[in-house]
């Protein structure tokens, strides 16, 4: 009775560490299920668009600013 | 020697300075905010980096839409009743530098919904009405352009400037009124802000150093303006 029972438990641990080594030498490393993507190079487009957008139009005004003092 | 009293008054030129110490402190203060929101601010664990985008877009927001807005509808309704040509002047001002601000909300909003929502655009009423103040107010300076006599034109354009900036309470109430995609106020949220502390301190920065700007810009249109309007009286006299 005890023999039957031991060789099913080895057989059932055996085919669990089989498992695991096949998973493991499929890929070496997983990815992370959740977490957000990287969206930084949407944060600089983002910020440049504003640099650019306010600097331009400051030019624009010391330009304007500088003919109207031209006499 | 007597001097008629309908002989034109010789006008002078205002003091014309450019880039002065506020302009200089706003750039500064602007520059230290941004470095703060990109390198010293935790990044959002659902919209990752491209949230940061949100510290340059929702101060342009409120001052490009209540603040320069606001200021417009006052002055053109004030020049409406007292008819001072340095309401009209500000009003002008208060137009086109708004109209920089509105811009960006314009332009830094389809790049972050890009990342948030999958699609540069949506026509939902938040973001179309605020489509449709931006060329009202662009409008308004167009017009201001096409007509040549200075007392019709300030008439005129309070007029528009006054009815363009009715369309502000509305877009302010699109998010309630409609079901659409943009988010409901974050930091004006009618209870408290939704946001942690160490975002929230960000972007009361962002929001001082972006204010800092637009008075810096309305002061030297302002100006530039006035410099304008007293070469145009010096050239008619």
């Amino acid at each position: 009775m005890i023999l039957p029972d031991l060789t099913m438990r080895l057989a059932t641990v055996a085919t669990a560490m089989v498992d695991a080594v096949q998973d493991s030498s499929a890929v070496a490393y997983v990815p992370k299920a959740s977490g957000p993507p990287d969206s930084s190079p949407y944060m600089w487009l983002g910020y440049a668009i504003t640099f650019a957008a306010y600097g331009g139009y400051i030019v624009l005004l010391l330009r304007r600013m500088a003919r109207a003092r031209r006499p | 020697m007597s001097v008629s009293s309908t002989a034109p008054r010789p006008v002078a030129l205002p003091s014309a300075k450019g880039f002065d110490a506020w302009l200089a402190l706003a750039l500064v203060a602007c520059v230290a905010a941004s470095v703060r929101a990109i390198w010293f601010t935790p990044v959002d664990a659902m919209l990752g980096a491209a949230q940061k985008i949100f510290y340059v877009h929702v101060p342009a927001a409120i001052i490009g839409l209540y603040l320069a807005c606001g200021l417009l509808f006052v002055s053109s309704i004030m020049y409406l009743w007292i008819k001072d040509e340095r309401l009209d002047r500000m009003a002008e001002s208060a137009a086109e530098v708004g109209l920089v601000f509105m811009g960006i909300v314009l332009i830094t909003g389809p790049v972050w919904a890009r990342t948030s929502w999958g699609t540069w655009w949506v026509w939902e009423a938040r973001i179309t009405s605020t489509l449709f103040l931006w060329l009202l107010v662009l409008g308004y300076l167009v017009l201001r352009g096409g007509v040549e006599s200075p007392e019709n034109r300030a008439r005129l354009s309070a007029v528009m400037g006054t009815l363009a900036a009715l369309l502000v309470p509305f877009i302010h109430l699109t998010v309630k009124l409609f079901r659409g995609m943009h988010p409901e106020p974050v930091v004006l949220a009618p209870e408290k802000p939704k946001m942690p502390p160490e975002m929230l301190s960000t972007f009361g920065l962002s929001m001082g150093a972006f204010l800092l700007l637009f008075i810096a810009l309305l002061r030297l249109r302002y100006r530039w303006a006035a410099v304008r309007d007293a070469r145009a009286a010096l050239e008619a006299a």
